[in-house]
């Protein structure tokens, strides 16, 4: 038998395994019990997860848009999915290009604003090469006079920041601006909160008085000053997962974590009572469907969960789960 | 079907479950351990409601099991040094996982890019949209039997991507690596 055969026989293993029923997995068991099997099994399988990296299958087609963008809140998710299969729970999440020209500057107000509403994701490339993935519910500022100064007005963003030592990329947030030393980082914002997680390279984060460098690995939630800021290291592989809808959770309130579920779901959940301080830690893999997310965030933290119209609601519950 | 059930299918899949164990991971007492890790995590995560609780549970040691034989690989060269500020112990494997995507990725992209527009199409809707193949035939307006060879002979051209093909049992005849 040549290795040919044996790769092909895998791929239609991998093929076939949705709709396997117990039969068949006992087949697939067997098969992949000599060692030539298991070998190219794995290498589909890991040319499976690989897959779901490639940028050319992820995103729709790409569209320009550039010179005549006005001054005012670009309207997010307005690009369709190349197929009508919105339906399908995987897809919820489709992912747009938009690229920018630094050319054709608008007279006045330069500044616009670039937005990816609730359940959805938007991906800015810059002219400087600087790229940007904006998670559900979050609110860019950039500036056509000036590429390299970007404000965060809320939400979740990986940043990939093309380093040029003549004009520093600056991330403003509020009291504090992010300046990178050539890098990978996700931020979320909230109002005074702001949590950073350096995936490559190495950042600065200022502020009125005090500065922080974090380099990879890194990470700092804080609200407000730095004296009440927790530092900490994380997985610089982890950082920015909610690309692949993982949300990792270590001891954020409660209210927080919902309020982060609900921007990548599109979805509105309120935690009931005493609930919103609590602190949860874990991490979850999010299908992107409120319906599936919710019921199961909540079988997590041990609460129950009802619905009022569009809103979730969840609240604690005496009764453990078996 | 809740958590109770899935455990009833769990214990009456048992054996088989371990044979896969054992098969994947090479050895008993590994073997053991991961059907352990899948009872814990049966217990721990709670998954909305589970149609087809077999194949479901199935899907889910095959997953547990490559995470592990991805793991075993690239435990030599890890950096532990993160190990302790994890958030949980099950996102390591996916660490892990993330870093030999990458290695692999320039490869499967340069593969993607050789495609025709069809196969490119049928693998997105197969992977990215996760649709059957039946769904993929429908969106594309061919055959349920064309999709499958579409999608068989574009998956070989990735799995040929940049790798040599050593086979245990087998002469060297993949295409040139790197």
């Amino acid at each position: 038998m040549s290795e040919y055969n044996v790769v092909d026989q895998a791929i239609a293993w991998r093929l076939r395994e949705p709709a396997l029923d117990a039969d068949g997995w006992r087949m697939l068991v067997e098969w992949l019990e000599m060692p030539a099997h298991a070998a190219a099994y794995d290498a589909v399988a890991l040319d499976h997860a690989v897959l779901g990296e490639v940028a050319a299958l992820r995103q729709a087609t790409p569209a320009v848009v550039a010179d005549a963008m006005p001054a005012r809140r670009f309207r997010a998710g307005g690009m369709p999915w190349a197929f009508g299969s919105i339906a399908v729970g995987a897809v919820a999440a489709a992912v747009a290009v938009v690229v920018m020209s630094p050319t054709g500057q608008a007279p006045g107000n330069s500044a616009y604003e670039v937005a990816a509403a609730p359940g959805k994701r938007q991906a800015v490339s810059l002219a400087d090469g600087t790229q940007i993935e904006l998670s559900g519910g979050t609110r860019l500022r950039l500036d056509r006079a000036d590429p390299r100064a970007v404000a965060l007005i809320e939400g979740e963003a990986v940043f990939h920041v093309r380093h040029n030592e003549q004009a520093p990329f600056t991330l403003n947030l509020g009291e504090w601006k992010v300046r990178d030393i050539g890098t990978m980082f996700n931020v979320e914002r909230k109002g005074a909160m702001v949590k950073l997680q350096v995936g490559e390279g190495a950042v600065a984060l200022e502020g009125p008085q005090q500065r922080l460098r974090l380099s990879r690995g890194g990470a700092v939630s804080m609200r407000g000053d730095l004296e009440a800021a927790t530092i900490f290291h994380v997985a610089p592989e982890s950082v920015g997962g909610w690309r692949e809808r993982r949300l990792a959770f270590s001891g954020e309130r409660l209210a927080e974590a919902a309020d982060r579920i609900a921007r990548m779901d599109g979805s509105d959940i309120r935690i009931a009572g005493e609930l919103i301080d609590r602190p949860f830690t874990g991490m979850i893999h999010l299908t992107g469907e409120a319906g599936k997310d919710v019921p199961y965030f909540a079988a997590m933290i041990g609460a129950k969960w009802r619905r009022n119209g569009d809103q979730w609601i969840l609240s604690s519950t005496e009764a453990f789960p078996q | 079907m809740n958590t109770a059930g899935l455990k009833a299918v769990f214990l009456q899949e048992r054996a088989t479950l371990l044979r896969l164990f054992a098969g994947r991971l090479g050895n008993a007492a590994e073997a053991e351990d991961a059907l352990q890790d899948l009872w814990i995590r049966l217990e721990s995560a709670k998954p909305g409601p589970v149609a087809d609780p077999v194949p479901y549970l199935y899907r889910m040691a095959m997953n547990l099991a490559l995470d592990r034989r991805l793991s075993a690989q690239r435990r030599s060269d890890r950096d532990r040094a993160w190990s302790e500020t994890q958030p949980s112990a099950s996102e390591i494997p996916d660490a892990e996982r993330v870093l030999v995507v990458r290695d692999r990725l320039k490869h499967v992209e340069a593969a993607i890019a050789a495609m025709p527009e069809r196969a490119r199409t049928a693998l997105r809707l197969y992977r990215i949209e996760e649709l059957s193949q039946r769904e993929i035939a429908a969106e594309m307006g061919v055959t349920i039997s064309a999709v499958e060879k579409l999608l068989r002979r574009a998956l070989r051209q990735v799995s040929d991507a940049g790798r040599r093909i050593d086979m245990p049992d087998d002469s060297a005849k993949g295409n040139d690596g790197e």
